[in-house]
């Protein structure tokens, strides 16, 4: 399904692209970050139950593609190539394509998204197709860390494994003074992969309001969407499909100001299940929190950063839940921070050097860190550079 | 006869000072077509090249025309006009660009071909060294 719908719309492109009545005005861009890396101290990690990894904690730099840093140094988890192809039609009639290779899924190249773009009115856009999952503030441009100070956003807070999502978007552009601002509700469903499972994103409904002036930039979201993983055994002997989704709602808010040639920026983000999941009469619950804040400083092309970064997951489950051991219970929480410094240097008008180190501190209580050990206790060291052309 | 030196040096150094800042400073102006009636202020110029705004205020398409990548005069206009500098205007549209949002307006090489532009297309707004300024476009604004 997946397949043939790239390669319609890849039709679409290559027909627009070839029309001899109307000359297409067709744009390439790319961008590519080369990334290396390795921890460099590790805590504990505890297996609960046969099957669940134990040993050495690891950083997970990219969940979109499961890009993990261990203590081997690596260029696989943050390298990431991307190709832009974008086809004006006329009239306000436009098709894209993004392609991409990335170092978690060993540079198998994906149709990151493809879809038409048509202006209804010239500040109001309808979108088709499968296209960027707009959940945080920086998910638009992810891949493009040209674009953003650090390496890669608070893997606290972005750590969502579905980043795109097929469906229609439609966006409308407005000023208001000296605001000017975006609307853009969307619906869709989205795809992903966890372990080898597919976990699917159905019925996703999501509102993005963001308005900016010179200097200050203010973003709110809220999405609810039913959440299955197909055939998992998360819950053993309780096969999940999409006819028994779990409701999860997302919302989010983030800030931004630019001081001259200061910044600070903010963004908090809150994750909960509508219901609890119920299995083997007992049931579970999530709830997640998690923030940054950040500021840095450019001495003309150099910009040292700082970061404090925070997620808080409260976790409950019934013994009956798993038919054993509850893996959690009311005072489990999961709960880490971190603090990354970093520079970058913009050496070329096209490309940044970037180095940073990120220290995480695992912060769980005792009932949780007891079953699963000090999973999020580990720093990290990367350094790469990225391009734009 | 000392004094009088020293006042003609002053004079002179003055001149000079005047022509020196007369070269790097003649000036840059927005321009548009003659029969482009709009009225645009800083605000307004700075929205159309970045994407904000894609219409005049009457609704019809604005086309801006951006100059060469790394000239002075598109610093110079980035700067003053955009209030930001050349990386993060580049930042700027890397974002818009790889999200679909907008593309950054099309670059001319010179004020000349600018100009040509702009007389030739009603929609388009460029800027050019405001000594290059004749009859065949409109000033909307000048710095």
């Amino acid at each position: 399904m997946k397949k043939r719908f790239a390669v319609s719309m890849l039709a679409i492109l290559g027909s627009a692209s070839l029309s001899p009545a109307h000359a297409a005005d067709i744009r390439f861009n790319g961008f590519a970050s080369v990334v290396g890396g390795m921890t460099v101290k590790e805590g504990k990690v505890k297996a609960p139950q046969p099957g669940f990894p134990e040993g050495d904690a690891t950083f997970l730099a990219d969940a979109p593609t499961g890009g993990t840093y261990d203590s081997n140094f690596s260029f696989s988890p943050d390298t990431i190539y991307g190709l832009q192809v974008m086809a004006d039609l006329g009239d306000g009639l436009s098709a894209t394509a993004q392609f991409t290779g990335a170092g978690g899924e060993d540079f198998d190249v994906q149709i990151q998204w493809a879809y038409l773009s048509y202006n209804i009115i010239p500040e109001g856009t309808v979108s088709a197709g499968r296209m960027r999952f707009p959940y945080f503030f920086y998910s638009d441009y992810l891949d493009v860390a040209y674009a953003y100070h650090w390496i890669r956003p608070p893997v606290e807070v972005y750590a969502i494994p579905a980043s795109d999502y097929e469906g229609v978007q439609y966006q409308q552009q407005f000023t208001l003074g000296s605001w000017d601002g975006r609307v853009q509700v969307y619906y869709g469903n989205a795809e992903a992969e966890i372990k080898g499972k597919a976990l699917n994103s159905d019925d996703l409904v999501g509102l993005v309001g963001y308005i900016s002036n010179d200097w200050l930039q203010f973003r709110a979201t809220h999405v609810i969407t039913d959440v299955s993983v197909e055939g998992s055994e998360l819950i053993p002997g309780v096969p999940q499909d999409r006819d028994n989704p779990v409701g999860t709602s997302f919302s989010g808010i983030a800030a931004r100001a630019q001081l001259g040639d200061g910044f600070i920026m903010a963004e908090y983000t809150l994750q909960e299940l509508d219901d609890p999941i119920s299995a083997n009469s007992g049931q579970a619950t999530e709830k997640s929190a998690a923030w940054y804040a950040t500021a840095g400083y450019s001495f003309g092309s150099i910009t040292p950063h700082l970061t404090y970064a925070e997620k808080k997951s409260d976790r409950t489950t019934d013994a009956n839940l798993f038919g054993g051991p509850a893996l959690y219970s009311k005072e489990q929480t999961h709960s880490n921070s971190s603090v990354t410094a970093g520079v970058r240097w913009n050496f070329h008008p096209s490309a940044a050097f970037k180095v940073e180190y990120t220290s995480s501190t695992d912060e769980s209580s005792k009932e949780y860190a007891a079953i699963w050990g000090d999973e999020s206790e580990v720093d990290v060291f990367t350094v790469g550079v990225d391009v734009i052309f | 006869m000392k004094a009088l030196f020293k006042k003609s040096l002053a004079v002179s150094l003055l001149g000079a000072s005047l022509l020196i800042s007369n070269l790097a400073w003649s000036g840059v102006a927005v321009i548009v077509h003659p029969s482009n009636t709009a009225e645009l202020n800083q605000t307004d110029i700075s929205r159309l090249f970045l994407g904000k705004k894609k219409t005049y205020a009457n609704g019809s398409e604005a086309l801006p025309v951006d100059q060469a990548e790394g000239s002075s005069i598109r610093s110079s206009f980035v700067n003053t006009v955009l209030n930001k500098n050349e990386q993060q205007v580049k930042a700027y549209w890397a974002q818009l660009l790889f999200t679909g949002k907008g593309t950054p307006p099309k670059n001319a090489e010179s004020d000349a071909s600018v100009k040509k532009l702009v007389a030739e297309n009603p929609a388009v707004i460029g800027y050019i060294d405001s000594s290059q300024v004749d009859d065949s476009v409109r000033v909307v604004f000048q710095y």
